[in-house]
């Protein structure tokens, strides 16, 4: 539980860090190119990933703020009853994630997201370090959890 | 057997709906002035209806026109 919050503080404090100095040293229309398959812009997203939910004000920045708290709450009750040290580092990942998102949300109404790659004309979506967290701590529980299946089928199969 | 694989299926899809609805990655091509700008269909103002306009009846001085050899606009 310790190691998940001290994850967690670490990510919501890297997050905020990075978008501090993309607030302030990148302008609206800004955009700085590293190499030929990466940016940093400066793209405000009001809605969820890909911009789905985008522009619904006041009453759409509170919902998905409370949803995203929510989320956080029912993970750290997950992270106060994990055992494994993997899943409890992951979860970390995700909801420091999370908060630096909700952060984002409530100061400035959006999520800032400055990191655009792109290859042959096409963008993927920008995203933060956040999104990031969000990602990789989902995408390791998720192969955490195949992996373990995987085992526990091979062991059974073994046996049999 | 089947249960324990449909809340395997459910697990990874709730752990997507999460990433989901968590991170907030944005559309870029706005920003970077890749979407087209097409006129809006809309938009288009309706054409008036076509009148004659005033003094019709008044017509070109004769000398005037038969001056106008390149088509050139003569005023009175």
């Amino acid at each position: 539980m310790f190691l998940g919050l001290i994850v967690s503080l670490l990510a919501v404090l890297t997050d905020q860090l990075s978008k501090l100095w993309i607030f302030d040293n990148i302008s609206a229309d800004q955009v700085i190119h590293l190499g030929g398959y990466a940016n940093i812009i400066k793209v405000w997203n009001t809605g969820v990933s890909f911009s789905m939910l985008n522009g619904h004000g006041l009453l759409g920045t509170i919902c998905l703020s409370v949803a995203a708290l929510l989320i956080c709450a029912f993970l750290l009750y997950w992270m106060k009853k994990e055992t494994q040290k993997v899943k409890i580092l992951c979860l970390g990942f995700i909801i420091g994630g999370a908060l630096g998102n909700v952060i984002d949300r409530i100061n400035h109404g959006a999520v800032l997201d400055f990191l655009d790659f792109h290859y042959d004309g096409y963008h993927w979506p920008a995203f933060n370090l956040a999104d990031t967290y969000i990602c990789i701590g989902a995408f390791i529980l998720i192969c955490d959890e195949l992996y373990h299946e995987y085992t526990k089928r091979k062991e059974k199969n073994e046996n049999n | 057997m089947k249960i324990i694989k449909i809340i395997k299926i459910i697990k990874i899809v709730s752990a997507l709906l999460v990433v989901i609805i968590l991170s907030g990655c944005g559309i870029t091509k706005k920003t970077l002035g890749l979407t087209r700008q097409g006129p809006d269909a809309s938009a288009v103002k309706t054409n008036e209806p076509l009148i004659l306009p005033p003094e019709y009846s008044v017509r070109p001085k004769k000398d005037l026109v038969e001056n106008n050899q390149d088509g050139e606009y003569f005023e009175d």
